[in-house]
Parts: structure tokens; C-alpha cells; sequence
């Protein structure tokens, strides 16, 4: 996630050959397996390696053949996907519009236990990109998610539009079934009504609400933080 | 304006063996949040990597990208 980890902000830069504090807030490269070769072009899209969609959906499929375990590997991940705080799953969930499932225990041995639980059901057929994962030791990570019963294990969570609040849709203690997960996720899945948003209005009713997005690392891509400051300037002006 | 597509990392898996849940019909990519998993994942299972990071706002609004 750009702007969210300085460790990887310095590996995008590394990425992107830009001077160092000047990092654009997207980035794109294909890479070996061992995460440093190179096997396209970087940029700040795929457009920069591709010349469209066939293209790159070709370019990926020459690359998997060029790797066996790409394919005799796949959905069968050793860990869940998850983003690293729960307050950004939740704003990650709300971008892509996706539901957002928590993990929460009162320790890291039984949040592990949670998590392995849910493993297999992750990287499964029905389910595999279909939730954003957070997981959190921390009852303060779950105030925003509104109807969190205490003692449950795994909540399944209808992320507002801004990311910044969520909806318990379901939620599960530590000792359910694999069953009962898989019987929750897919009744949570069924219901689940993406938003349509428009992306000016869901800025302009961003700053009329107050509600702004404070990044850990600064934003350096400066043709966004002109955009910002001029899109800002013009909003002062009706005011 | 900035233009952001989409989050952080994801490993090539076969075409077509993506996010196809039987309960919701859009196809999704199952992406990694955060690059020490995603690379951690590639090199234990040999998959070749797409890298792609997005900041989770737009002019500093949270809820798009």
C-alpha cells in the first residue's frame, strides 16, 4: 500500500528508480519469485508494460508458463492475505468494495488459531478474493465496526463508503465449524450490495464531512498534491 | 488528478482459478495488503509476482482509490 509502511515505500523507490522522497502514489512491475528480478517494465500502471488489456492478460500467461509452481501452486497460500492494521482493511475493503472480515482473539496464540481456521476457506474457489482480511489482538481496532458482539472470533464486516466505519454482518466465536464459516461467508457474500461511487462527489462530500485520510509516510507524488491543493482552493471559493 | 488502480501485490496464479464464488458473481483478484506476506508467499511457492500499489485515498478522501 503506498504511503503506509516506510519499508516499503523505500522498495517501491527501488522499484521505480525514482530519487528517493519523490515516490508517485502507483506503482506497477512484474517480478520473479525471489521479488527483485524484473520481468516487466516498472511504471505507474501496467500501461507502462502493456499495451492493453489482451496484452497483459498474454504477457502474465507466457510468464506463468515460465514458472510450473505458478500454476501447481495456485490458491493454496500458506497464510491469509491480510492488510496489517484493521482501521486500513477497513479503508482498503471500502475502496475496493469489497466485505471485510476481521479476526480478533485476546492473544496472538489464539489469533493464530482463528486465522488458521480460516485459511483453507480463503484460498478456496468460492471465496478466494472475494474479502479483505484484518486481524487484531487490540479491542480498541473494532470500534469502528458497529454491532461487534464481545466473544466472537470472526466478524464479517460491510465497510462503509468512506472507510472509516463498518457494519458487523455476521460474526462467529472461535469454536465454529468450518461449516458454519463457510455457511456465514456465503450468506454474507449473497447480501452483499457493492456502492456505486462517483468519485467527485465522494471527494467533495469527503471535505464537507471532514472526513480525510492521514497516510503513515507523507504523500511525495506531486502532480496528486497539486490536484489536492487546487481541487481545495476551488472548493474555498464556493464556499 | 492522481489516478490509482488498484492495491498492493498479488501472486500470477493459473487464468481462470481466480475468486469465481459460487454466491457472488464478480470475479476478484486475491490480493496480498502488505509486501513482506506477498513476497514471503512468492518465493515459498514459486509464483512469479504482479506488483501493484495504490494509495487508499484521493486527494486525501478515503474510500477510493
Amino acid at each position: 500500500m503506498t504511503y503506509e509502511n516506510m519499508d516499503e515505500y523505500k522498495f517501491m523507490e527501488g522499484i521505480l528508480g525514482v530519487k528517493s522522497g519523490t515516490l508517485p502514489n502507483t506503482i506497477f512491475c512484474m517480478l520473479g519469485p525471489d521479488g527483485t528480478t524484473r520481468l516487466s517494465r516498472s511504471g505507474r500502471g501496467p500501461f507502462f508494460a502493456y499495451a492493453n488489456a489482451i496484452a497483459m492478460a498474454s504477457g502474465m500467461n507466457l510468464l506463468a508458463a515460465k514458472y510450473p509452481n505458478a500454476r501447481k501452486n495456485a490458491l493454496s497460500d500458506s497464510q491469509l492475505p491480510l492488510v496489517k492494521r484493521v482501521d486500513l482493511a477497513l479503508n482498503v475493503a471500502s475502496c475496493d468494495n469489497r466485505m471485510l472480515i476481521v479476526t480478533t482473539a485476546a492473544d496472538k496464540p489464539s489469533l493464530k488459531a482463528v486465522d488458521q481456521k480460516l485459511l483453507s476457506l480463503s484460498w478456496s474457489e468460492q471465496f478466494a478474493g472475494q474479502f479483505v482480511y484484518g486481524s487484531t489482538t487490540k479491542p480498541a481496532d473494532l470500534k469502528p465496526l458497529a454491532g461487534t458482539e464481545q466473544d466472537k472470533a470472526i466478524l464479517v464486516v460491510e465497510p462503509g463508503p468512506y472507510g472509516v466505519s463498518g457494519k458487523v454482518v455476521a460474526q462467529l466465536p472461535a469454536a465454529a465449524t468450518t461449516e458454519q464459516i463457510q455457511q456465514a461467508l456465503a450468506a454474507a457474500l449473497k447480501k452483499f450490495e457493492p456502492l456505486v461511487k462517483s468519485h467527485r462527489s465522494h471527494i467533495q462530500n469527503g471535505y464537507n464531512l471532514g472526513i480525510e485520510w492521514e497516510s503513515v509516510v507523507e504523500e511525495s507524488d506531486a502532480q496528486s498534491v497539486r490536484a489536492k491543493q487546487a481541487f481545495r482552493a476551488r472548493q474555498r471559493l464556493q464556499q | 488528478m492522481k489516478r490509482i488502480s488498484t492495491i498492493a501485490l498479488v501472486l500470477l496464479v493459473a487464468a481462470g482459478s481466480l475468486a469465481q464464488a459460487e454466491q457472488n458473481p464478480i470475479p476478484r483478484i486475491a490480493w496480498y495488503g502488505n509486501l513482506t506476506d506477498g513476497l514471503a508467499e512468492a518465493k515459498r511457492s514459486g509464483r512469479p509476482i504482479l506488483l501493484v500499489s495504490g494509495a487508499p485515498s484521493c486527494l486525501g478522501v478515503p474510500g477510493v482509490w
